[in-house]
């Protein structure tokens, strides 16, 4: 890959790895970083790629780097920001069926409010007490459906 | 300690990272049952937090509309890009380039046939050059600070100017107001956003 064929690549494919990045590390800033960092050692190494799979490599290996960012960090780091403990050693493919499956029980297998304080936690990221104050309930409650929900999760899908 | 409470007790510290040590962290972690309960909210906050589509339809909207909207989609294309890419590549491309980019993105995301438009993080100031343009009015920015605050927010351009000003104004620290055919735009204090 010369350094045309790469700027092509950053132009077309860079939403898309930017969008990966993001979804490993929740953050626009490193994903950026991680991205831009990908095309600089691109540039110095101009690696060949099979024609057809540059894609698949750009993604792979903006993939790999976050596993190295999230590595780099301190536990107490990696925690806060809910990053896997353990590194998958799955594919996007298996990653996104593992995912869905768990989406589907999510919408079927747990009660409103318990899919409402998800929302807020996982997807807002609000702290506790802002979900306790917008669901009107107790701080305790709000962890005790977050504990409650993920037992039922973790039934379902060891059985 | 219960897993439970050992659970509740992770929930918390994942509140207050300042509380946390990576020696309690590891000790509340070594419990399987724990690390299994972690792990899965891991999963959570991956599928909640995955990138959804994003569904940019353009109705048709006239000439005047769609040349902002090659403005905005250049702005959106290679806003990032010209942020990163002058550091890697040193023979960057010129505007006009730009624009060409833009215009297959915009024409691949007119196939569909809905009525809003989403504006996916994009500065108020491309947001409202676009908006402007679709209602004939021009733009004043009373201070800068405005100017560069990314949104996440959608339009319809069928509706009235008045009626996506009102939906702006909801977001915090950001005040709009029509006169005759200038849109004015200036922050508001913390106190007023509050």
């Amino acid at each position: 890959m010369n350094q045309s064929t790469l700027e092509m690549l950053f132009r077309k494919h860079q939403p898309r790895l930017l969008a990966e990045a993001r979804a490993s590390l929740y953050d626009d800033a490193e994903a950026q970083d991680v991205v831009s960092e990908l095309f600089a050692e691109l540039l110095k190494r101009q690696p060949e790629v099979e024609a057809g799979r540059e894609l698949a490599y750009l993604c792979e290996s903006v993939r790999n780097r976050c596993r190295n960012v999230i590595a780099r960090k301190t536990l107490t780091e990696r925690v806060t920001r809910l990053y896997a403990l353990e590194q998958q050693t799955e594919n996007e493919e298996e990653e996104t069926e593992r995912l869905d499956r768990l989406q589907a029980f999510i919408r079927t297998g747990l009660t409103e409010a318990q899919q409402r304080v998800f929302q807020l936690r996982f997807g807002e990221e609000r702290k506790y007490r802002e979900i306790a104050a917008e669901l009107g309930i107790s701080e305790v409650a709000v962890y005790k459906h977050l504990v409650a929900a993920l037992a039922r999760i973790r039934n379902h899908f060891n059985t | 300690m219960e897993t439970n409470e050992k659970l509740m007790t992770l929930l918390r510290l994942m509140d207050e990272p300042e509380a946390m040590t990576d020696e309690q962290l590891e000790e509340l972690l070594a419990d399987d049952e724990v690390r299994n309960a972690y792990n899965l909210m891991a999963d959570c906050k991956k599928l909640y937090q995955k990138p959804q589509p994003v569904k940019v339809k353009w109705l048709q909207l006239g000439q005047r509309f769609r040349i902002a909207a090659v403005f905005l989609g250049a702005v959106l294309l290679c806003g990032l890009a010209w942020a990163v890419i002058p550091h890697i590549i040193s023979s960057h491309t010129d505007s006009p380039q730009s624009a060409q980019v833009a215009a297959p993105l915009l024409h691949r995301e007119g196939q569909g046939d809905g009525s809003s438009l989403r504006f996916d993080d994009v500065s108020l100031d491309s947001i409202l050059t676009v908006v402007s343009a679709h209602y004939g009015k021009v733009v004043t920015f009373r201070n800068e600070e405005p100017r560069a605050m990314k949104l996440i927010t959608t339009w319809n351009p069928d509706e009235s100017l008045e009626a996506f000003i009102d939906h702006l104004n909801m977001f915090d620290y950001i005040h709009l107001t029509l006169r005759n055919d200038t849109i004015f735009v200036e922050s508001k204090n913390e106190e007023e956003a509050q």
